[in-house]
């Protein structure tokens, strides 16, 4: 049973100009998805009606089996946490503590519940040291950990993640890439879905989809994305730094084709 | 290399944002620092280190609330905005993040020789200025009478920095100015700074890209907390060791660095591009 489906979804925001046109996808439970598209290619507009903030109204959106619309809105909204992009716009608590308490709060969690799963989920994002530090003391890949921790401890089925790490620099999005690998091991049938321009972390992916101007116009492996060049270039998609390597060296892909150190044993083979 | 001529000097400059109210922040603290004429200076560092303070200095858009700058001969004093800014102004032109959001004229052609009518040039010459100006940037003739906002992003971004080139600055400052370009974008621009710097023009760019830093940078300046970390070239900065910095190495020095490792005999040991490490992998038995 699909997690996300994603049915013959039309959108515009004026009459007459569709910025979706009959997209479809589905996602399974548990699979990580990196959604791309150049700015203008109608991925935000797509991430607004999978969180439910613009209404659908052709086509149809499930998650969890529940098809969105104004009455399936707030049991919907339960099943989906969403971190967005800017790090300063969703920081609501004074300490980090707080601000992982609140959406508790808002769920009447017991006090005595809710000290243990600060801590719990504090921990899984590397924040536990800085429970009681305020907001501006923290960077931009940190206060988004904290985000995600906040988003975590409601327990969704599905974390969106629109454009979350867009504004970080590169020690950021790396650090962003390598949470996204643990949250998966710690929770294993956690869906989530990624709206990216980093193709480093679409790379971790397993499956990406790829929007163009309104229509989906790519959905598949990051391999199958990346090996092939000109569609790649018609997509306006960078090339991860190891296809390059493998677009010059195709006879020599080493078994663990993100390891560099891989890599350098298997080009003098 | 014939001696080097500096082009900007920093010396003890300090920057302190809202003194004396609870909001007051130190974003430059104790800022020496040489630029050389003719370099391509990278100014790298973490977000809030203070590299968009630094260059709002050079021009004296910021001044220092203590210590001092020397901009071609010309000083800088602390809070005190020099008799000679428009000469200094002319001599540095900044062109800011995301500057395509500036522009405003009707037309390219009106847009680009606004800079240029704004120093005392006559209309004639600031038409003959945005001319040559746009086709440094790689737009010709027939973007004149268009409307700017009819342009693409990465185009009205051209157009921008044109306007800031109408004036012809001999050194030019850009603040991330691949911010939000796709790769192909990010190096169609990074050549044409590299065409001006061959042409013998001091480029500073600050950026967040480590592969563009050591691609096309001849000097690194890191910044961290308001503090100039080091001064050194890229090839020292990725390659050497500078373990304190935290720096994140980019893929294609990590490659090097592993194939040394592996005791593979490479003839050079700090490759810039990865098209230069291709072809010495492929003339390798």
């Amino acid at each position: 049973m699909a997690m996300i489906n994603v049915d013959h979804l039309s959108f515009s925001y004026e009459p007459g100009h569709l910025v979706l046109k009959d997209v479809n996808f589905l996602i399974p439970q548990g699979q990580f998805v990196a959604l791309m598209g150049h700015n203008g290619s109608g991925k935000s507009t797509l991430a607004k009606l999978l969180a439910g903030l613009l209404e659908v109204k052709v086509g149809s959106v499930s998650i969890d089996s529940l098809t969105l619309s104004m009455k399936t809105m707030a049991e919907v909204r339960k099943k989906l946490g969403i971190v967005f992009q800017n790090p300063d716009n969703q920081f609501i608590g004074a300490t980090v503590a707080d601000d992982l308490a609140f959406g508790l709060e808002n769920r009447q969690v017991p006090h005595e519940q809710m000290q243990a799963l600060i801590d719990t989920y504090a921990s899984q994002v590397g924040m536990s040291s800085f429970l009681h530090q305020e907001p501006s003391s923290l960077s931009g890949g940190q206060k988004q950990r904290v985000a995600i921790a906040s988003v975590l401890a409601m327990q969704p089925k599905v974390l969106l993640m629109d454009e979350a790490t867009a504004m970080l620099d590169p020690q950021g999005k790396k650090e962003m890439r390598e949470l996204l690998i643990a949250i998966r091991q710690s929770f294993p049938s956690l869906t989530i879905l990624a709206i990216t321009h980093d193709v480093e972390e679409a790379v971790l992916a397993d499956q990406v989809l790829v929007l163009k101007e309104g229509h989906l116009v790519f959905q598949g492996t990051p391999d199958h994305l990346f090996k092939n060049e000109t569609q790649l270039k018609s997509f306006n998609l960078n090339t991860p730094f190891v296809y390059q390597l493998i677009r010059h060296f195709p006879k020599k892909i080493p078994d663990k084709v993100h390891d560099l150190k891989a890599w350098a044993k298997a080009l003098w083979r | 290399m014939g001696e080097s001529i500096m082009a900007i000097k920093l010396e003890h400059v300090f920057h302190t944002y809202a003194k004396h109210s609870p909001f007051q922040f130190e974003a430059l603290r104790d800022v020496n620092l040489t630029i050389d004429e003719g370099s391509f200076t990278a100014i790298i560092g973490h977000t809030g280190s203070g590299k968009s303070t630094l260059i709002q200095h050079i021009n004296a858009l910021l001044l220092p609330t203590q210590g001092r700058l020397e901009v071609n001969g010309i000083s800088i004093e602390a809070n005190q905005l020099p008799k000679a800014v428009k000469k200094i102004r002319q001599y540095a032109g900044v062109v800011f993040q995301f500057p395509e959001a500036q522009l405003f004229e009707e037309t390219v052609e009106q847009d680009v020789m606004f800079g240029p009518i704004n120093i005392g040039k006559t209309k004639a010459e600031a038409k003959t200025l945005a001319k040559t100006a746009l086709i440094q940037v790689g737009l010709d003739e027939s973007f004149l009478p268009r409307s700017p906002f009819e342009l693409s992003g990465g185009e009205r971004r051209r157009v921008a920095i044109a306007g800031i080139l109408a004036m012809q600055p001999q050194v030019l400052i850009l603040d991330e100015p691949t911010a939000g370009l796709d790769a192909e974008g990010a190096e169609t621009m990074m050549n044409l700074f590299s065409n001006l710097h061959q042409q013998g023009m001091t480029i500073i760019f600050v950026t967040h890209d480590m592969e563009l830093v050591l691609k096309y940078a001849t000097d690194v300046v890191v910044m961290a907390e308001g503090r100039v970390v080091i001064q050194t070239n890229p090839e020292d900065l990725f390659y050497g060791e500078h373990p304190q910095l935290h720096i994140e190495k980019p893929p294609l020095v990590q490659l090097v660095q592993a194939c040394l490792q592996q005791g593979i005999k490479l003839a050079n040991q700090r490759y810039r591009n990865l098209d230069e490490l291709v072809k010495e992998i492929k003339r390798l038995p």
